[in-house]
C-alpha cells in the first residue's frame, strides 16, 4: 500500500494526469463526430435530452475558445458553473467567512439549484435546445 | 495510522498524522480529536501524544488567546454548542463532516442520471444538521452525499462501457458482413 504521507501527492499526480488526458482527447476530437464518445443514457433510452446533455460538445468548443458556442450547447452552465465555483471557494475558505460558507453550502441554494435543474430539463426538451 | 484533527478553539485543521501535529501548531492546551475518541480532548491529556510535550513545556508565556485584552476573548466561546449538544459528545462536538458538495454538483453536470440531485440535497443538509447539534445526522448526510455521487459516477461509467461494447460490436458485425 501507499504510505499515508505519499497519498496526497500521488492522488494529485493521478488527478493531473487524468485531467490532462481528458483535455487532450477533447481538444483533438469532436464529440459530435466520434462514435466512441460516451452517449447519454437518458437520451439514448427516451430520446429526451437530459439537463447535462451537451457537456462534451461544450467542452470541445470551450477548448477551442468558442465560449458562446459552448454556452449554446447547454445553457444550464449559467447556473451550474457559478454554483460549482462557489462550492470550490467555500472549501478553500475552510474556517473563515463562516456565514458565506453556510449560505453556499446551505439548503436555500441547493433547493434553487434543484428546481432550476428540473425546470431546465423540461424547458430544453420543450424548446429543443 | 490515526488521523487527528486539531483545534485552537476557532479553526479546525486536519486530518494530520501524529508527527504532523506539532508542526501545525499543537500545544498541550490545543484540542485534538481522532476517530475512536469520545470528543475533543486537550492534547496534553492524550497518552499517545504525551511524548511530543516532554521536551517543550508551555511555561514561557501564556497562549495569547487567553488574554482578555479586547473585551470578549475568542477562545472561551468555543464550547458554545452545549445548549444543543447532547448524548455521547457532551461539550466536545466531533469535526464537521465534509459535505462533498463539489462532487455532487459535478455529477449533476456529467452524469445524466438524477442521482446527482439526491447527492446535492444530502450535501446541503450537512451544515444545518451539524449546527443544530445532530452530529450523527450530519455524518449520515455526508456519507449519503458521497454515496450518491459515487453511484452516479459508477452508473455512468458502466453505461459508457456497455455502450462502447455495443458500438464496437455493431461496427464489428457490419464489417463481418
Amino acid at each position: 500500500m501507499i504510505p499515508a504521507s505519499l497519498k496526497k501527492p500521488v492522488a494529485g499526480i493521478v488527478l493531473i494526469v487524468i485531467i490532462a488526458s481528458v483535455i487532450i482527447i477533447y481538444y483533438y476530437n469532436n464529440p459530435t463526430l466520434g462514435a466512441w464518445f460516451p452517449r447519454c443514457p437518458v437520451k439514448l433510452l427516451t430520446g429526451y435530452s437530459c439537463p447535462g446533455c451537451g457537456v462534451q460538445r461544450a467542452f470541445h468548443a470551450l477548448l477551442h475558445g468558442n465560449l458562446w458556442q459552448a454556452l449554446a450547447y447547454n445553457y444550464f452552465f449559467v447556473i451550474s458553473v457559478p454554483y460549482f465555483i462557489l462550492a470550490c471557494v467555500a472549501i478553500l475558505l475552510k474556517g473563515k467567512f463562516t456565514r458565506f460558507r453556510r449560505y453556499v453550502e446551505g439548503r436555500t441554494l441547493a433547493l434553487i439549484y434543484v428546481v432550476c435543474y428540473c425546470v431546465w430539463f423540461v424547458v430544453r426538451n420543450a424548446l429543443e435546445i | 495510522m490515526a488521523n487527528y484533527y486539531l483545534s485552537n478553539g476557532v479553526d479546525r485543521k486536519g486530518p494530520f498524522s501524529e508527527d504532523q501535529l506539532i508542526i501545525n501548531g499543537m500545544t498541550p492546551d490545543s484540542l485534538v480529536w481522532c476517530n475512536g475518541m469520545a470528543g475533543w480532548t486537550r492534547a496534553g491529556d492524550v497518552p499517545e501524544l504525551a511524548g511530543y510535550f516532554t521536551a517543550q513545556q508551555p511555561q514561557y508565556g501564556q497562549p495569547q488567546y487567553q488574554q482578555p485584552a479586547y473585551g470578549q476573548p475568542q477562545y472561551p466561546q468555543y464550547p458554545q454548542y452545549p445548549q444543543y449538544a447532547q448524548g455521547q459528545y457532551g461539550q466536545n462536538p466531533p469535526p464537521k463532516p465534509d459535505n462533498h458538495l463539489v462532487w455532487a454538483i459535478l455529477t449533476t453536470l456529467f452524469c445524466c442520471l438524477p442521482f446527482g440531485i439526491v447527492a446535492i440535497v444530502k450535501a446541503s443538509k450537512v451544515d444545518s444538521l451539524y449546527s443544530s447539534g445532530d452530529y450523527d445526522g450530519a455524518q449520515e448526510a455526508s456519507e449519503d452525499a458521497k454515496k450518491w455521487s459515487i453511484w452516479s459516477a459508477v452508473a455512468s461509467v458502466i453505461f459508457g462501457v456497455l455502450y462502447a461494447i455495443f458500438v464496437f460490436g455493431v461496427i464489428g458485425a457490419n464489417k463481418a458482413f
